[in-house]
């Protein structure tokens, strides 16, 4: 039985480290190894995507919290990020949707034996009729519907919501009620719906509940199987450490790198500096 | 108004435990996760909520924000930014906020101080330039902290230094202007210190509309616990917000302000008390023996007379402490490894044992942890702001750094090149690694010498297999000299080094976790330079970016870990730490030991010649000069919190360790040991 440490919760990105590779989620969760090897080449080019993108969400955020558009739009001089915002305004789906809005709602929940947590980007309640999760992707491109669908972050999601949302929005919630909104600013005439279901929950359910026990279940002392994609280790910071190449591989190549890159959206509890002691 | 509740009591006596309750409770009344606050000074005490909110029997829902002021402060500016920049005097208001940590903040201030310690303005106190950034940034704190200007700052200082001696208000004065210069900085570039997002925060953010509306909609209910560590801004906020909230429950720590040198208020903080709709008082510790809480009212009789008396104290507490003495420092801490491999022994987890002393120096942790090692007992340690450059595996990437950029001209010693050899290839010992140092390392010259040059008795004696890891560290050093030098920042040039060879398979650092934890704080520290410098890239190449990063590090101004991780506080280790930075974890054991306790550094303040914590709290008289007789009584409060806060998070038994020669060797006498010796004394006459 592994010991995880205190305060650990499941949430998209450690659940997709574990399907992606057990042996990296071993590292870096079991036993919090710090490795600080170059993940993609250009390291620059990889840091701008990382910083723009969370650039972009944090300029959503302000706006669904009624922050005036004029003075955000005002301190923007990167291109890039001007087209993403004028995308984003642009995006009638989302802006002639009825219903409250919660940016950066944090879920988190008991499920078979492990506490699972999200932050949705933005969730809009129409109250006794739909749900809808929203998450904004920065990728260079869209990938496609069937990978989307298989990554953790879809099926936790929507999972989380159609689960905790009876409690916290009232009985009227069920899954059919639910959908899931991809956004991406490079193609915002494209954006990947996902709708929900009772079936679509009870499959995903399973699929859960098989991975959090697979972990829980995981050997405290043995070396956990390495990932046989061995691509996966050319964006992996511990393929030293496993012996599975030198170089990093080319940012830009791989769909999805921000997620395979961690929880980058999520503040933990111990990211928040303060005075030191 | 909210029903507001405040709960008094020592440590031990259930605060935590309840208030988590009562989040509980709170859910399950009805109320959604995210509308609670629990607002603790300190992150380190808020670990038993998030412990409590992250275990899987805990309600699902929306997730509760547990945070510190400066935390909610900071998450408040990151968001509404656009809203108060340009109210609050940030020349580029379109910006985004930078948040400088401790370290990123001493950038900035490091050349700053030593533009003016270059004047002569430092010169009549013997202090680093280390020391006069963070006591800089430590005034800059309190004063946002303590919601006074920064200008009363020098003001109150030089009136508190009376007239002792005329050298002191220039010292004052300079330090205050080096505050001001940097504050300027951070206006003009969007920069936020812990000071300074304190002062935004309560002066700008809490007045705007749109963000009360918000901070109003979404907390009805707040925990604040540990108020006795708060700052006065904090109790500021909790008046400020208790009007809009639902109920507030408001616990403190009696005996408790430890934090006070940084700036915490108990005293004010016990005011928010005549807000409260119900007060109570709890005094039976859960977890203490009746023998402990008679050693807490011992020394208490002792130290403060007039709150106990020796008769309440019924002498029970003997059997909870063990006193030795020992004649020369190190076979005090031979007594202290042998009583802890006993009780390790009887089956004791080395988890539940905590060695403190007022400080740990390196030589003291060496030796603990060394002879502890000897017995098969794992520790930890934790020392607040040790130098990255102390650790062996920082120092052998910085020798690599140097050597990748011969035309700096800095040349490390032969030694440092022999250890980082020895350090980064798999299987070379330290004597053949001197030898290789010897002879391909010239101080001077550009390039490190081939290994396939030098004579073959010697390649037989270092060996061939080593030979050939040198090779590939040295073709990837020339490799970075002909492509990228000067190309990439200083966290690109580690990371690289690390992932490329040092922790491949063949290399010292591969399989290593303390040597990639030690890297990685090197690499967020460089990282953490060159964005809070440069956030928008060097204009002309890194390379004196680079050599600044070096130099700084190597002079001590930078890259020093703050935080042990809680994993390492996880394991189940012997704990060895400052006094106060145990006290700080809220951490309850069976058993500590005191190291040293006829050292008189039990009840000296840090020595802080630019800063003064007591001067610089709200509360005190502006004018006022600080006296000897003041400093006596406040050293006297603080020996007495520091003992009780220790003997309240301590279960079954204390173990005081004396060294009658102190680690520099001088007789001891100090306050610790003569109120030990009187509460022997007394001791020995109850029983005749």
């Amino acid at each position: 039985m592994v010991m995880l440490p205190d305060g650990f919760t499941f949430n998209q990105a450690n659940l997709q480290d574990f399907v992606d590779c057990p042996r990296r989620f071993q590292l870096r969760y079991v036993q919090g190894q710090q490795w600080p090897a170059v993940m993609a080449e250009p390291l620059s080019e990889h840091e701008a995507f990382v910083r723009r993108g969370a650039q972009f969400h944090c300029l959503v955020e302000r706006h669904q919290l009624g922050l005036p558009v004029a003075e955000m739009a005002s301190g923007l001089s990167d291109s890039v990020l001007c087209t993403w915002w004028d995308a984003y305004l642009g995006f009638e789906m989302l802006h002639t949707l009825p219903g409250e809005r919660f940016p950066e709602l944090r879920l988190s929940a008991e499920l078979f034996g492990g506490r699972v947590m999200a932050a949705l980007d933005l969730v809009v309640v129409e109250p006794g009729s739909r749900v809808t999760i929203f998450d904004w992707k920065t990728y260079g491109r869209v990938p496609r519907r069937e990978w989307l669908a298989f990554r953790l972050q879809t099926v936790l999601y929507l999972y989380l919501v159609a689960v905790v949302g009876p409690g916290m929005l009232g009985d009227w919630l069920k899954p059919d009620m639910l959908s899931m909104v991809y956004w991406f600013p490079v193609e915002p005439g494209l954006p990947v719906v996902f709708r929900y279901s009772q079936q679509q929950q009870q499959e995903d359910g399973v699929r859960l509940a098989g991975l959090v026990q697979a972990v829980l279940g995981g050997s405290g002392k043995d070396v956990w199987p390495l990932t046989s994609e061995t691509r996966l280790c050319e964006y992996c910071q511990f393929r030293s450490r496993c012996g599975r190449g030198v170089a990093a591989g080319v940012f830009g190549e791989f769909g999805g790198l921000d997620e395979v890159v961690g929880a980058a959206g999520v503040l933990s509890f111990e990211e928040v500096d303060e005075v030191g002691f | 108004m909210p029903l507001t509740r405040f709960i008094e009591g020592p440590a031990g006596v259930g605060k935590t435990t309840y208030a988590i309750q009562h989040v509980r409770d709170l859910l399950d009344a009805g109320a959604r996760g995210d509308e609670v606050l629990v607002l603790v000074p300190q992150r380190a005490l808020g670990w038993p909520y998030v412990r409590a909110f992250t275990d899987p029997t805990w309600p699902s829902g929306t997730s509760i924000d547990v945070v510190t002021l400066g935390g909610l402060a900071r998450r408040g500016l990151e968001t509404f930014w656009p809203l108060v920049a340009e109210r609050a005097g940030f020349a580029q208001p379109g910006l985004d906020p930078l948040f400088l940590t401790i370290e990123t903040a001493q950038y900035f201030m490091a050349r700053l101080v030593l533009d003016a310690q270059r004047t002569g303005v430092f010169d009549s106190i013997s202090i680093s330039p280390f020391d006069i950034m963070r006591q800089t940034l430590d005034n800059l704190s309190k004063a946002a902290v303590s919601q006074i200007p920064l200008d009363e700052v020098a003001d109150r200082l030089i009136a508190a230094w009376g007239d002792r001696h005329s050298s002191r208000p220039p010292v004052y004065r300079a330090c205050l202007e080096v505050a001001r210069q940097f504050r300027e900085h951070c206006l003009q570039y969007s920069l936020l210190d812990f000071s300074l997002q304190i002062e935004v925060f309560s002066k700008y953010l809490l007045h705007e509309p749109l963000y009360v509306r918000y901070l109003r909609s979404r907390y009805r209910h707040l925990v604040a616990d540990n108020l006795d560590e708060e700052f006065s801004a904090a109790g500021d906020f909790i008046r400020w917000l208790l009007p809009g909230l639902e109920s507030a429950l408001l616990l403190y720590d009696t005996g408790g302000g430890l934090r006070l040198f940084l700036g915490a208020a108990p005293s004010e903080m016990y005011t928010l008390a005549q807000l409260a709709d119900e007060r109570e008082q709890w005094r039976d510790p859960v977890a203490a023996s009746p023998e402990m809480v008679s050693f807490a009212a011992a020394l208490s009789s002792v130290i403060a007379p007039q709150t106990v008396s020796l008769a309440q104290a019924d002498g029970a507490f003997d059997r909870v402490l063990t006193v030795h003495s020992a004649r020369f420092f190190p076979q005090m801490v031979d007594w202290v490894v042998g009583e802890i491999a006993q009780l390790v022994q009887a089956g004791v987890p080395p988890r539940e044992i905590v060695v403190v002393a007022p400080f740990m120096s390196d030589s003291l942790r060496f030796a603990l942890t060394a002879r502890l090692h000897e017995h098969g007992i794992a520790a930890v340690s934790h020392r607040p702001s040790r130098g990255l450059r102390e650790e062996p595996q920082a120092r052998v990437m910085l020798t690599w750094l140097a050597l990748a950029h011969p035309h700096w001209g800095i040349a490390p010693p032969v030694q440092d090149v022999a250890d980082a050899l020895s350090r980064s290839i798999a299987g070379l010992d330290p004597v053949r690694a001197w030898l290789l140092a010897q002879i391909v390392y010239r101080p001077g010259q550009l390039d490190l010498g081939s290994f396939d040059r030098i004579q073959s008795s010697m390649q037989q004696r270092i060996t061939y297999v080593a030979g050939e890891r040198y090779e590939r560290l040295r073709a990837w050093l020339n490799a970075y000299r002909q492509t990228d030098s000067g190309d990439i920042p200083p966290d690109h040039f580690f990371s690289r080094l690390f992932g490329e060879v040092l922790s491949q398979p063949e290399f010292g650092f591969h399989g290593d976790a303390e040597a990639g934890r030690i890297v990685a704080e090197l690499v967020e520290s460089a990282r953490k330079f060159r964005q809070t410098l440069y956030p928008e890239g060097a204009v002309d190449g890194w390379d004196d970016v680079l050599r600044d990063y070096f130099t700084l590090v190597q002079q001590g101004l930078l890259a020093a870990l703050y935080l042990t991780s809680w994993r390492d506080e996880q394991q189940d280790a012997v704990f060895l730490a400052p006094a106060y930075t145990f006290l700080m974890r809220n951490r309850w054991v069976d058993y500590q030991f005191w190291l040293d306790v006829g050292s008189s550094t039990w009840w000296e303040r840090l020595e802080q010649p630019l800063t003064h914590p007591y001067v610089l709290a709200r509360d005190y008289p502006p004018g006022q000069v600080w006296t000897d007789q003041m400093e006596v009584a406040a050293r006297g409060e603080a020996l007495h919190r520091l003992l009780l806060s220790l003997v309240r998070r301590c279960r079954r038994h204390i173990y005081a360790a004396i060294a009658e020669l102190g680690e520099q060797g001088y007789e001891q006498r100090g306050p610790l040991l003569r109120i030990l010796q009187q509460l022997r004394q007394a001791s020995l006459e109850g029983r005749s």
